[in-house]
């Protein structure tokens, strides 16, 4: 007997998944996130699921996890006591920032705080130039010197980041060196080592965040790790990274800033992985939760990879003004549009008289009116109750009755009563406010990005993806979309299916022209020898490592990097200029390009288990009827409910339908009919 | 129609949203795709939508002095080519006398068809590295007419129909100094208008042409409303400030920029007339920009939050006497009149802060200062390396001044270090905040910021605009002013000499500049500081322990925790 386990720590639930290897066979529990120790929640799932498939610790063959440990402790303000170490004449970098701010208008607008406070900021003496050469020998003393303030300080954790480092590691490697001797037990992070890439704010920022989340994740780590070993699970933990694939735990406590997106990664995946299996290798993934909307691209059945996230950013109502107010990431992340648009999102009236939706949320408490736990503003949860898209019955398998006339009351005065609209009207347009906002998002993701949504399928989870990812399909002309079984934990199920991924880079900057395919290979070997190296210690077989070559260029003069897929300095050449008028509309084949880094990504092969499929059978009768809100049909139309579980595959039937499970509602819109394929998943597919 | 469209307030939102995401795009464009620093890391551009009646209805995070420019330079526009603009049509212009606010801002617009429809604009503006002219980054304090500042562009066509206008580029080609600099970030602000384009049209085709029109006018109303429904919760009344720059841009000499502000009703009235006549160096500005001025003052001075469109400059109406400072007439030089543009601000918000005290944040920085560094490389190869060092600001009724944010007339972003090093032949030998510089108060105003650069090639041309050297920047309701800023030259012999705030010059490898911005403006009385406040920035080294004492009464232990005791002591001494 083996089985897989995954769990998915979000803000409000814990999922977690357990698939048994040999059948397919698949268990699922959803419990509450318990804020002040997560490991609580990740035993408790984590035992349920093993009670009920009657599994032992013993017989888990393998354990993945993703968290927001490590980004909650940023937006908290809970980092260990973090130092940072500089170039002397430099040690503002953190407080100073880029020094741009999100809010145009707002002159009340405060910069993100610091993650050092100034003085536990040191420069050292030293100065490198930009070609690596050393203008100023580093001061030895003067590093013990800082070290003894450090000392004094009593700090945790230490970030060094030296300007320049990135082309010549050895005075950070000294720094490090010296500072491990003098204050030992306190994690050192170095830039040269975390993100080796020029600019230094971005470096710096990348470093502090490693350095600082280190302490809270190896303590957060240890102590799962403590509690597994009690349980008799002998497995390696294994962490979901923000790019999408998983690390171990041990390289996890090393290089947490890889992990700050960490559950976002994993719906992403299980999207990827689900479009792969069906023979669908491009999918836009669509993730509606209670306070956000997620929408990201996978094409090739690869999801797009950004290295410019910001981790901390407030949640925008719409698309833009998101970036520079967080603090900037430079490890590659799974590149998502992220919206204040979830079932929790509050609907207001502006004071110019227009209706608004997020992005204040309600979360979890107090919530939708319509969940009677005090909440009074109209949420999109309740608009879509007061439409008819929920059951005030079968919400949560029954577990609350929702309160369709609290909605409406809610709706009826604080949107539909300012606007002269009758309340169906307002509720309608809180949903479809949301819908636009979300198909700005897709569009961002897709169209802006060169890419045609309409050759894309739509995969939808999170508990109010189902809900709302028809009426985007509709509008953005896709013509499928699929909603996957379970769709409440489905970001859980990517954590089963995906391989062990590390990324190495060295920052460059040459002229492409310039490099030869040897000079390329010179830099790839050590990058893959070190993929392989970390891989196999950590008990891949080298049969199933394999690595990326990578390239980052730019036209000479530009700011920003492209990454292709390449080896040959010829064939990136004209991948670049494919890929340049992909992603802006113009390509300029005469011009000098840069070669800025040279990237590998390492990946260890791990096998993935076969899911499996669903009985056929006859579509069965509707569990009932009720009346639906729908705008193409001009109003309410009586409209059959089916229940999910009772779907077997092969099963086909027409919109307007609505199908309830435990944790979500899939919503279909007329013109679009239903099959229940292999495996169990939802297709909605347009009409023709 | 409008009324139509008002009545669906829903489809009115989902437009809004669609036509902010679509000038979000272009920006996107501009940035990532541009060649020069100043546009790239600087981020001195702007990008917006304008319907068919030159309307700006969406615009994205980008310099606000832009946007609030965009209308005249729209007005100039439509009436030179309003009956023959084309589908593929692209227009360019940096003329200050044609719609223009100076040589560097260029201006490229693109006509948005469906079929023959005029659908609307996409409208980007980014602030060129170099435009020709008299010295290297074309803008110098000390040009004392246009001709001295570069190429001028009144309107032309750059693309007639989707052809590229060849000789237009040649002309442009052959006066810059830096050719693929300038055609880069051309390049960059077509690309964005062809991305909008796109968008747009896809747009027109869920709602039509008609439809779009309704919706986006009644944006421009819905605008309007909010800025109306505002102004006129503040109290009626009229103040009057006066605000100096330090020199007229070639020597040292006090330039009043004067302003009377006028609440009445829903509508407000700024009144420069009183101000400087016309200088001879080059900060005189264009009126339009200095509208635009007022329009970010008003809109910064708003708690609603309102969408970037023009329907929030139609309650406020300036007023300016040709031949002044604040409207240059021909052959005036206008290449560095940012800086009037940003006293200009501070003038109206010291008027304003007399009316509302409690929106209006004490005076920031001053403004962005440049630092031009132009020479040839060792290989022959020319450079213009085009520096900001952007500011800190004032503190606000609600708290301490952010150390180290970009003025609020402008988003311009700090160059890294690292990308200035790689790129130029240029050392910067510190970067970092000065402790003792923010004006005392009850808030704190933010630190002044410090740059130092060693020069590495001879014969190298430096411009500077700073300013607040004299006149440092006002504290509010009992709160200090910042620290004044300096510049100072050191020799590689160690010899040091101060410079004047605006100035050109040529220095020579192994010399360093050295700039220290001014520090931004402290709200209310020092001694009502919170004591532990000022200890935190005690902690910090915001403050010093002198400071603590001398500035807000605050005694401090030796380890840094408050006396408290003593402050009551020493505060009461004070005030009795």
């Amino acid at each position: 007997m083996s089985y897989r386990l995954g769990v998915d720590i979000g803000g409000t639930f814990t999922d977690a998944t357990l698939v048994d290897e040999a059948t397919g066979e698949v268990c699922i529990a959803k419990v509450s996130t318990t804020p002040s120790d997560p490991s609580v929640g990740f035993l408790l799932a984590m035992e349920r699921l093993l009670a009920e498939a009657g599994v032992a610790g013993r017989d888990l063959r393998y354990l993945a996890h993703a968290t927001t440990v490590a980004t909650n402790a940023i937006i908290e303000g809970k980092l260990a006591r973090t130092a940072f170490v500089t170039t002397d004449g430099f040690r503002d970098l953190l407080e100073i920032q880029r020094q741009v701010r999100s809010a145009l208008y707002n002159v009340h607008f405060e910069k993100p705080r610091p993650l050092v406070p100034r003085h536990r900021c040191f420069g050292v003496r030293e100065r490198l130039g930009p070609d690596g050469s050393v203008l100023r020998e580093l001061d030895e003393e003067h590093v013990r010197d800082v070290a003894a303030s450090l000392r004094a300080e009593d700090v945790e954790a230490v970030a060094v980041c030296l300007l320049h480092a990135y082309v010549n590691d050895a005075h950070e490697r000294r720094v490090g060196e010296i500072l491990a001797e003098e204050l030992p037990g306190v994690e050192i992070s170095l830039s040269s080592s975390v993100a080796p890439e020029f600019r230094e704010y971005l470096r710096a920022s990348t470093t502090v965040i490693n350095a600082g989340v280190q302490p809270v994740v190896l303590r957060y780590l240890e102590s799962i790790e403590d509690r597994l070993a009690d349980r008799g699970v002998d497995a390696e933990l294994l962490v979901m990274q923000s790019a999408g694939g998983v690390y171990t735990a041990t390289a996890a406590k090393r290089r947490p800033v890889y992990m700050v997106e960490s559950g976002p990664a994993a719906g992403v995946i299980a999207a990827a992985q689900l479009g792969r299996a069906l023979g669908q290798p491009d999918v836009i993934s669509f993730d509606m939760g209670g306070t956000t909307a997620k929408v990201s691209l996978v094409q090739d059945g690869e999801p797009t990879v950004t290295k410019d996230f910001q981790v901390g950013s407030a949640a925008q109502a719409g698309i833009g003004g998101s970036s520079f107010s967080g603090y900037p990431v430079r490890t590659p992340v799974v590149d998502l549009v992220e919206i204040g648009a979830g079932g929790g999102s509050i609907a207001w009236i502006d004071t110019g008289g227009k209706l608004r939706v997020g992005p204040r949320s309600a979360g979890a408490d107090p919530g939708p009116v319509c969940y009677r736990r005090g909440g009074a503003e109209p949420t999109i949860t309740d608009a879509n109750l007061v439409l008819g898209r929920l059951s005030p019955t079968n919400f949560l398998g029954g577990e609350i009755e929702l309160d369709v006339e609290g909605a409406r009351a809610a709706i009826e005065e604080r949107c539909a009563k300012p606007l002269g609209l009758d309340v169906v009207e307002a509720a309608r347009g809180i949903v479809e406010i949301a819908n636009a906002a979300m198909g700005n998002a897709l569009h961002l993701v897709s169209v802006q990005r060169g890419h045609d949504p309409r050759r894309f399928v739509l995969v939808a989870f999170g508990g109010a993806g189902p809900a709302h990812a028809n009426a985007l399909a509709r509008d953005a002309e896709i013509n499928t979309v699929l909603v996957p079984r379970s769709p409440g934990i489905f970001s859980a199920t990517g954590l089963l299916v995906t391989d062990l991924h590390h990324e190495y880079t060295t920052t460059v900057l040459a002229p492409l022209a310039e490099v030869t395919r040897e000079r390329l290979d010179e830099l790839f070997a050590p990058l893959e020898d070190a993929g392989r190296r970390d891989l196999e210690r950590e008990g891949t077989a080298p049969e199933d490592v394999s690595t990326v070559r990578q390239l980052d260029l730019r036209y000479v003069g530009q700011s920003f990097e492209l990454t292709v897929a390449s080896a040959d300095p010829e064939t990136a050449a004209d991948l670049f200029h494919a890929e340049h008028d992909r992603a802006y509309g113009f390509s300029a084949p005469g011009e000098p390009i840069e070669l800025v880094s040279v990237r590998v990504r390492a990946v260890g092969r791990i096998p993935k288990p076969v899911p499996k499929p669903l009985e056929a059978g006859p579509l069965p009768a509707p569990t009932g009827s009720r009346p639906v809100h729908f705008t193409e049909a001009g109003g309410y139309v009586e409209t059959a409910v089916y229940e999910r579980s009772a779907l077997p595959a092969g099963a086909r039937f027409e919109g307007p339908a609505i199908v309830e499970e435990y944790d979500s509602t899939t919503v279909v819109h007329p013109g679009f009919w239903v099959e229940v394929d292999t495996y169990g998943n939802l297709l909605l597919r347009r009409m023709v | 129609m409008t009324t139509n469209a008002h009545a669906d307030p829903v489809t009115q939102e989902i437009v809004a949203n669609a036509l902010a995401s679509i000038a979000d795009e272009m920006a996107t464009t501009i940035f990532r795709t541009a060649h020069s620093t100043v546009v790239r890391d600087g981020m001195d551009f702007s990008a917006a939508l304008c319907d068919a009646r030159g309307e700006t209805v969406a615009q994205a995070v980008s310099v606000p002095f832009h946007l609030g420019s965009l209308p005249v330079a729209m007005e100039k526009l439509l009436a030179r080519y309003g009956d023959e603009l084309r589908p593929g049509d692209v227009y360019v212009m940096n003329d200050p006398f044609d719609g223009g606010i100076h040589l560097q801002d260029v201006f490229v617009f693109k006509p948005v068809f469906s079929g023959e429809t005029l659908v609307g604009f996409a409208a980007t503006t980014a602030h060129h590295g170099d435009v020709g002219g008299r010295l290297p980054g074309s803008s110098a304090c000390d040009n004392t007419e246009i001709f001295q500042e570069g190429i001028r562009l009144p309107w032309l066509r750059l693309y007639a129909e989707g052809e590229p206008v060849e000789d237009v580029f040649k002309i442009i080609s052959a006066n810059v100094r830096i050719p693929r600099m300038t055609l880069g970030d051309l390049g960059a602000q077509v690309a964005a208008c062809s991305v909008a384009e796109r968008s747009l049209l896809a747009l027109v085709e869920r709602y039509g042409v008609e439809r779009l029109q309704a919706l986006m006018g009644a944006l421009v109303e819905h605008t309007e409303r909010l800025v109306r429904s505002e102004i006129a919760s503040w109290p009626d009344g009229s103040a009057s400030f006066v605000d100096y720059l330090d020199s007229d841009g070639i020597e040292r000499v006090d330039v009043p920029i004067h302003v009377t502000v006028t609440i009445a009703g829903d509508e407000v009235i700024a009144d420069f007339s009183e101000s400087s006549p016309m200088v001879r160096g080059a900060l005189n500005s264009t009126r339009s920009f200095i509208q635009a001025v007022v329009y970010q003052a008003i809109r910064a001075a708003l708690s609603v939050e309102v969408p970037n469109t023009s329907g929030a400059f139609r309650p406020i109406t300036v007023v300016t006497r040709p031949g002044t400072i604040a409207e240059v007439v021909m052959p005036g030089a206008s290449s560095m009149r940012g800086v009037t543009g940003f006293r200009a601000f501070d003038a109206v918000n010291g008027a304003l802060a007399q009316l509302i005290p409690d929106r209006i944040a004490a005076a920031g920085e001053g403004g962005n200062t440049l630092a031009i560094f132009g020479a040839e490389r060792p290989t022959g190869e020319r450079f213009v390396y085009y520096e900001l060092v952007t500011g800190t600001w004032g503190a606000t009724p609600e708290g301490d001044g952010n150390d180290g944010l970009a003025n609020p007339c402008s988003v311009a972003a700090n160059i890294p270090v690292e990308v200035a090093e790689s790129e130029y032949p240029i050392l910067v030998e510190r970067y970092g905040l000065v402790p003792d510089t923010g004006g005392a108060g009850r808030y704190r105003g933010g630190l002044a910021i410090e740059r130092a650069w060693r020069c590495l090639t001879d014969d190298t041309s430096l411009i500077v605009r700073s300013d607040r050297r004299a006149h440092p920047p006002y504290g509010l309701h009992g709160g200090r002013p910042g620290a004044p800023s300096l510049n100072v030259l050191r020799r590689p012999d160690g010899s040091e000499e101060e410079l004047p705030s605006m100035f050109s010059t040529t220095i020579g490898a192994g010399e360093v500049f050295y700039h220290r911005i001014a520090g931004g403006g402290g709200y209310g009385d020092p001694l009502e500081r919170d004591p532990a406040a000022v200890a935190a920035d005690v902690a910090q080294e915001k403050v010093s322990v002198r400071a603590a004492l001398e500035e807000y009464g605050v005694v401090l232990r030796p380890d840094g925790s408050v006396d408290e005791e003593a402050t009551r002591e020493e505060r009461n001494a004070r005030t009795s």
